[in-house]
């Protein structure tokens, strides 16, 4: 009898720890599954405030394509250079050239200070018609996060490196003119549910949007970009 | 894998409970380092600098289903066992999670936590996703470690010991 009181109070703690475990990966799911399911619903005609395109938004492609595609992304993360590096060479060829679609920059800066002066870097070198050359050239010198690869002194390098009238991207860089940019962008991220990076919405003439989440690849993209047009 | 490790799981429910724990955890680590996506389509993708990652999730998803089943099944029928490998099973599954439970896409809501401790906890999860694959080795270190040991105890356990009669008989089925 002693022993199996033992036995009993002995058990309790590897169940309290299989309950931890349990509930570790309910909670994970439940973050989760929760973003995806929230951001799920993806039509809806209204919504254009947060995709709003001003003379200062970043686009790739035709003016006139009747879809765009609108990326939240920050220049630190690790997602969106995966996703820069597998599947947007394919839309750019498939989608962006053939004028279906054009993609739209949205910042969405949360990794740090770094990522901040790499998007007013990049809005700098977009003053010289060189933002997109910009984008390819930090995700393409992406190092790990607020390591430094993207002080202002390294973006400065990069500017240089891209052959930029430095004078002109100096003083815009230094100027703090894209602050409010950079926050608006980041409140129309929220807006939209963006709980990180990469945030894709993609908006069909119509005003019917698809939202993904994450590094998908082409075939969700091409699959979305098909639902909205068509819709 | 061991014989008295392929005993207890030769057994349906232990079998069973593995399978089903590793296919959670599979499931669950392959969508947060986005190998799978549910929305807006369900897609599977592995691109090919992704792979040394996605074998370590498919790896420790395994290892997480049979170190959780033994650790039931040793439990269940050893419990004067010590509770340190079960512990360190456990904390190798713990450090699976908080490796891969840190991909960028879902920490901004983390911002609205109070005063500086939002930012504090993003700051530590772009950490955790920076070394996502040395801290999913080190997991599978430990969970291979745990393995071993449970092996080990469970073969001694299954060994006949006059002071002990009643645990050295085989465990029923």
């Amino acid at each position: 009898m002693p022993r199996r009181i033992r036995s009993r109070s002995g058990m309790r703690r590897p169940v309290f720890l299989i309950a931890v475990v349990i509930a570790l990966a309910l909670g994970a799911g439940y973050l989760a599954f929760s973003g995806t399911l929230s951001q799920s619903n993806t039509t809806n005609g209204s919504g254009l405030g947060p995709l709003s395109i001003n003379s200062a938004t970043p686009v790739l492609g035709s003016a006139n394509a009747p879809v765009a595609i609108f990326e939240f992304g920050d220049f630190q993360c690790t997602y969106c250079h995966q996703w820069f590096l597998n599947t947007e060479p394919q839309i750019i060829q498939d989608l962006v050239n053939t004028g279906k679609t054009k993609l739209v920059w949205k910042d969405f800066d949360y990794y740090g200070p770094d990522s901040t002066s790499a998007s007013e870097a990049a809005y700098a070198a977009g003053e010289q018609g060189k933002f997109w050359q910009f984008y390819d050239y930090l995700y393409s010198h992406q190092g790990t996060p607020n390591s430094g690869w993207a002080s202002r002194a390294n973006l400065v390098t990069f500017a240089q490196n891209l052959g930029l009238n430095m004078t002109q991207f100096n003083l815009s860089f230094s100027s703090g003119k894209y602050d409010s940019l950079i926050k608006s962008n980041f409140a129309d991220g929220q807006k939209l549910g963006a709980s990180g990076t990469p945030t894709f919405v993609v908006l069909g003439p119509n005003g019917k949007t698809v939202q993904l989440v994450g590094a998908q690849p082409y075939s969700a993209f091409e699959t979305a970009v098909n639902s909205v047009a068509g819709g | 894998m061991s014989p008295q490790v392929l005993d207890a799981l030769r057994r349906p429910v232990y079998a069973s409970a593995a399978l089903g724990i590793s296919a959670v955890f599979g499931t669950l680590f392959l969508y947060l380092n986005q190998f799978l996506f549910f929305a807006p389509y369900f897609v599977f993708f592995v691109p090919s600098e992704g792979l040394e990652l996605f074998t370590l999730d498919v790896v420790l998803s395994a290892l997480s289903g049979v170190v959780i089943a033994l650790s039931i099944f040793q439990i269940r029928y050893i419990p004067r066992l010590s509770m340190g490998r079960a512990r360190a099973g456990f904390g190798g599954i713990a450090i699976a999670f908080i490796a891969g439970a840190c991909p960028c896409y879902y920490l901004v809501p983390l911002l609205a936590v109070a005063g500086g401790a939002g930012g504090a906890l993003v700051t530590v999860g772009i950490i955790f996703e920076a070394y996502q694959i040395p801290l999913k080795l080190l997991s599978v270190g430990l969970l291979g470690t745990v393995m071993y040991t449970l092996e080990r105890s469970l073969r001694a356990a299954c060994a006949v010991k006059p002071s002990a009669p009643e645990e050295a008989s085989s465990p029923p089925r």
